[in-house]
């Protein structure tokens, strides 16, 4: 009887292990869109609020509300399955999902992610949780403890990434493991000489087994110093990069550094640790090449008075002109992130009676001809009054 | 019926009843009449009733497009006519009944095609993906909400008076009240007897088990539904006569925030529909309360018990998102189904495998369920179950494992024996416990500031600097500050202007300096106006400026959720431990042994009192003193000693007093003001005999009061300080409270003395 059930359970035992799923996607280089950060929508210092599902797109419009973009038809709507409501009130309409500043929303493996607020009596103060929902914006779940802040002002930029979930604060870059939410926070890196008490981390980016930042800290000095940083999420190695970060192409970083006296960019094309660096582009100084993800292609983004981009052009990796679009004058233009598909931005207009409004544009990249076109995709504002104490995207 | 009769009997015959059903009766009136009174949003429309009831009439026979275009000329008109007429008054009245009426003009207008569009609504919702999956939650919603507003197509709205429907039905302290007489109603069909001893004498009759819990049942839930229709349709006629009835054969939908309602009715059915949800819903809370009071026999237990699933309920319809998978417990809840309108006057489907379920149905099933189930367990605990009182048998067990090391000593101090019965047998000593951990946490928890701002944190850095008296070398460092940020905003003009940096370069360098400036700039800007603040001040009272860290000591003086978190817990702990004082006395018949002994009335009374201020005393320290100690250790104590005229939220204090005088004086009010709660507590131990309806009677007296102001953040005590009423504020309070002090205390030495014999 004793070996039947040490039989047994030696049998269980092999089973369940073997029942164990091995992640893989460490291991892999390239962009993974279940597991990874879509990278190519977080351009510069800024954090676009659009997350990538596998049928759709999801975008934080103003007052926090979410707006779901089937990708199919290209057309949107307000993530709330209420034919009755006017996304007027935000206790009783599924689609304020979104309830902190940062707007952030990620779409990691079957579900949506967004940072949610608790309200903290002790300290007086709102704590960042990260909240889970279903795709269609039900089953809301709170999956972390409130974010402690106490020596860290306020969660400036945040991702899931490859089976952890980063944030930066003013001072530091900290993960925690998304198989244990609840748990203590790694911290990745500390501001050294913190310069003053505002967001002292820009550009915070990932790739690969790679992620990428830029902190602001006083040198020996005295001086601001703006060093790029790669870590390597798997050995927690430091590397300086010597130029800026870019952009990711063909599984490769590419870096940027201006020359004022020469009126030029130069780009270069290495390693994701920043080795291997070789010559790749050189560019008029007010250009700014974007990435296309997936295709051998880039963008060059035209700059005419370095605030509101008024041409955009595509170009092939030999530097052949593909197509371009003149974009309105003068246009408040928020952003320009792309994807395999779409360019996507917000365009403020005036309305019938005068009042400004956001919308969103996207541009299909392929089915172009010579000119990139844009159209309008959907409102951002859905709610009938202006709701208070939230921020407006764009 | 004629068990019935005599619970009847029995319940009336009990004067506090009466007296409590006719106090909260003219008490609900007064305040709901007080405070619409007193609204500034509606006001206007009681003072103008008759002129805006005419406007009504004017337009119910004319077209929309007629009524539209009259408004809005008439408007304009006004509007013209605002700056030159000398009484502005009339014509701003006349400006907001007109807008009233155009705003439910523009609501009526829209409201065809927010149910005409619905279907169509949900069919382009249904074309998404993620809404587009038959069998989910969210398709078959959208399959069914279009179907539930089907039959409201083509239904006619009319302008008209809503403000009586719509005060009436949102009124929340008649709930409260409701609930108050149902469980005063429980307290006096259950408890009574058993303590008195009497459940041995009746369950021995004939009908002595079934039929007489079946009796109390009964009685309960008339006297609940009685109790409701009166309260409730005192409310309407009440609203009705301030504001006017108005026509009450319209729709419901008529009324804008009627928008969501499913159901086609009038107004006037739907008012008897949103009653019956009130006595329902009140029905399921006595059927609720009567197993408590049976299952649970010990009288302070129950008590707890209640509050803490008020208290529960509370925090689940606050905490729970709308979006949770476990929504349920946020809509079939106690605060959701009885605020305002919710059952019947909203549309909102809960998920059941799936499925939506319309609330209103889920909530007449449930109370139905809750009604039936409770009255089983209630009848069967009643018939199966002794029904003498108990202590705590979990209480019991640890106090006799401790007496088997601490033997009695044989002491006859009065003293002693009041101590033993007030905190063991009172169940004081495990409140006083479950207050030392609330003290312990309070005195540890981490109350470091997080800063809600990066402006604060900037502040609060200037203030490590600048805190305490000003002198030059301070002068000099915001001297320095000053020349840094022309520096900075010279940077910035020259990075514009500079065309050898890349734009994104350009824009980096220019956000870091913009961030400085927006944040470390504008808490400059605060520490200039501060700054010249202080100095005024001091010149005005002839004292040395002082810097004040704002942020740290608003927290520590303003914060009006704390102050009323702790008073109203502290009144909680001087209701609970008051009322059994003199109640153990008389009901377990000890006052007949008491007043025939040498000295035991006078000694007996003066312990009572002494070891109820113990606790008082106690529990004022527990509650108060481990957060100030926190934060003196946290923030320090360096000003404390200046004079709290320097934060200039206390312009208006008038005086010099330190942050600590004022510290002090707060706490001296706030012990003075629960030490007349305490006598008056004691008095009603004595008077009514009873801990539960001496708990009741001060609950409302007291916490009532108490949770009407927990959202009416100017009525504080700090708030008296800043704008000066404090100085005939506190007086007044100190003068009252000696006044009442002295007269429970009068009455109670009067009532105890007169305590005889049973014949």
């Amino acid at each position: 009887m004793k070996k039947f059930i040490t039989l047994l359970l030696t049998v269980v035992m092999v089973l369940l292990c073997s029942c164990k799923v091995t992640d893989t996607t460490d291991i892999k280089t390239s962009y993974n869109f279940e597991t990874d950060v879509p990278y190519f929508y977080r351009t510069g210092d800024a954090i676009n609020p659009i997350a990538i599902s596998p049928d759709g797109y999801y975008f934080i419009g103003d007052f926090g509300i979410a707006i779901y973009v089937d990708k199919n038809t290209m057309k949107g709507t307000p993530l709330c399955n209420k034919p009755n409501c006017d996304h007027t009130d935000r206790e009783t309409c599924n689609a304020y999902i979104s309830k902190s500043i940062g707007h952030f929303i990620q779409y990691y493996k079957g579900y949506i992610y967004t940072l949610n607020e608790v309200y903290n009596a002790d300290k007086q103060y709102y704590e960042p949780i990260l909240a889970r929902y279903n795709l269609d914006g039900t089953g809301f779940k709170s999956m972390t403890n409130p974010i402690n802040l106490s020596e860290a002002g306020s969660v400036a930029d945040c991702f899931i990434h490859r089976g952890y979930f980063y944030y930066s604060t003013f001072y530091g870059i900290y993960r925690l493991s998304m198989d244990n939410l609840k748990g203590e926070a790694e911290k990745l890196y500390k501001v050294k000489n913190k310069e003053e008490e505002c967001n002292n981390i820009h550009c915070l980016n990932a790739y690969g087994n790679y992620l990428y930042f830029e902190p602001f800290e006083i040198n020996d000095e005295g001086e601001t110093e703006e060093i790029n940083y790669s870590l390597n999420l798997k050995t927690l190695e430091l590397k300086k990069l010597a130029d800026n970060v870019a952009g990711f192409f063909n599984d490769r970083l590419i870096t940027a550094k201006g020359d004022p006296d020469k009126d030029k960019i130069y780009y270069r094309i290495c390693d994701l640790d920043g080795g291997n660096s070789r010559k790749y582009e050189t560019l008029p100084i007010d250009d700014e090449l974007r990435f296309d993800p997936l295709r051998k292609l880039h963008y060059v983004q035209i700059n005419n008075d370095s605030i509101f981009p008024e041409k955009l052009t595509a170009y092939d990796s030999k530097g052949k002109e593909l197509y371009s679009t003149d974009l309105p004058k003068n246009s408040e233009i928020s952003f320009t992130p792309q994807d395999e598909n779409y360019f996507f931005e917000i365009r403020t207009q005036e309305d019938k009676n005068g009042k400004a409004k956001k919308w969103l544009w996207y541009a299909n990249k392929t089915d172009v001809g010579n000119e990139l076109k844009f159209k309008k995709l959907c409102k951002l504002s859905w709610a009938k009054i202006e709701l208070p104490g939230y921020i407006t995207v764009g | 019926m004629r068990i019935i009769f005599s619970e009847i009997i029995k319940l009336f015959s009990k004067k506090l009843f009466l007296v409590c059903l006719v106090l909260f009766f003219v008490a609900n009136g007064f305040v709901l009449y007080y405070t619409q009174q007193n609204n500034y949003n509606t006001s206007y429309l009681i003072e103008n009733k008759a002129e805006y009831e005419s406007m009504i009439a004017r337009l119910e026979n004319v077209s929309k497009n007629q009524a539209d275009n009259y408004l809005t000329e008439k408007l304009k008109k006004l509007q013209n006519q605002l700056h030159k007429v000398e009484d502005k008054d009339s014509v701003f009245s006349e400006i907001m009944l007109l807008q009233n009426l155009k705003n439910q003009l523009v609501y009526i207008n829209g409201y065809d095609s927010f149910i005409g569009e619905m279907q169509s609504r949900a069919d382009r919702q249904k074309s998404f993906s993620i809404f587009a999956e038959k069998g989910s939650f969210s398709y078959n919603n959208l399959e069914r909400t279009p179907k539930d507003f089907e039959h409201l197509k083509g239904i006619e709205l009319k302008i008209g008076n809503n403000s009586a429907v719509e005060r009436s039905t949102t009124f929340l302290l008649t709930d409260l009240l409701v609930f108050a007489l149902v469980f005063l109603v429980c307290i006096l069909l259950f408890t009574i007897e058993r303590d008195k001893g009497l459940y041995g004498l009746v369950r021995s009759t004939k009908n002595g088990r079934l039929n007489v819990i079946a009796s109390k049942l009964i009685v309960l839930f008339g006297l609940t539904l009685l109790i409701g229709c009166v309260y409730y349709a005192s409310d309407f006629v009440i609203s009705g006569a301030l504001y006017g009835f108005g026509d009450l054969d319209r729709n419901i939908q008529s009324i804008s925030s009627f928008e969501n309602c499913s159901l086609n009715l009038t107004i006037w059915k739907y008012l008897l529909l949103w009653l019956g949800g009130k006595l329902l819903t009140m029905l399921a809370l006595s059927a609720l309360l009567s197993v408590i009071f049976v299952l649970i026999r010990n009288t302070g237990m129950i008590f707890i018990i209640s509050a803490m699933g008020f208290v529960g309920e509370y925090v689940l319809n606050v905490t729970i998102d709308s979006a949770a998978v476990f929504n349920h417990l946020k809509y079939i809840n106690l605060f959701y189904l009885l605020t305002g309108n919710n059952i019947f006057g909203n549309y909102l489907n809960l998920n059941f495998f799936s499925q939506p379920v319309n609330i209103h149905k889920v909530f007449v099933v449930s109370a139905v369920v809750l009604i039936v189930t409770s009255s089983l367990i209630c009848g069967t605990a009643f018939v199966k179950q002794s029904q003498s009182s108990k202590n705590s048998r979990v209480l019991s067990a640890i106090c006799n494992q401790i007496n088997r090391f601490n033997p009695v000593r044989g002491s006859v101090s009065v003293l002693s024996g009041e101590g033993y019965k007030h905190y063991r047998t009172s169940l004081v000593a495990l409140v006083l416990l479950a207050l030392a951990f609330f003290g312990y946490n309070n005195l540890t928890k981490d109350i470091d500031i997080v800063y809600q701002s990066a402006e604060d944190s900037a502040y609060s850095e200037y203030m490590q600097t600048l805190s305490g008296e000003m002198n030059d070398e301070k002068e000099k460092y915001i001297k320095d500050q000053e020349k840094y940020f022309a520096k900075l905003h010279e940077q910035l003009d020259s990075i514009a202007l500079d065309n050898s940096l890349s734009a994104d370069v350009k824009n980096a360098k220019s956000e870091h300096i913009r961030n400085i400036l927006e944040t470390k700039g504008k808490a400059f800007e605060n520490v200039i106006e501060q700054r010249d603040y202080i100095k005024a001040v001091g010149k005005e009272y002839g004292i040395k400026p002082v810097y004040i860290n704002n942020l740290f000591y608003k927290r520590l003086l303003e914060n009006s959720q704390r102050e009323w978190e702790y008073f109203a817990l502290l009144l909680g702990v001087v209701i609970f431990s008051t009322s059994n004082l003199f109640a153990c006395e008389h009901k377990n018949g000890m006052a007949n042994l008491i007043c025939c002994t040498k000295n035991g009335k006078l000694r007996l009374l003066l312990s009572k009192y002494v070891v109820m201020l113990i606790t008082l005393s106690s529990a004022f320290v527990l509650i108060y003193l481990p957060f100030f100690i926190n934060f003196s250790n946290t923030f320090g104590t360096d000003s404390l000693n200046s004079p709290i005229i320097f934060m200039q939220d206390y312009s208006g204090i008038n005086s010099t007093m330190t942050i600590m005088q004022n510290i002090i004086i707060t706490g001296l009010i706030h012990y003075l003001v629960s030490l007349t709660l305490t006598m008056l507590g004691i008095m009603l131990s004595q008077l009514l005999k009873n801990n539960i309806l001496t708990m009741i009677v001060a609950s409302v007296i007291g916490l009532f009061p108490c949770i009407m102001c927990v959202n009416l953040d100017s009525v504080r005590f700090f708030t008296a300080f800043q704008n000066g009423m404090w100085q005939w504020l506190m007086p007044i309070i100190i003068a009252s409270a000696i006044i009442i002090c002295a007269v429970c205390f009068a009455f109670t030495v009067i009532s105890f003395s007169k305590v005889r014999l049973r014949k």
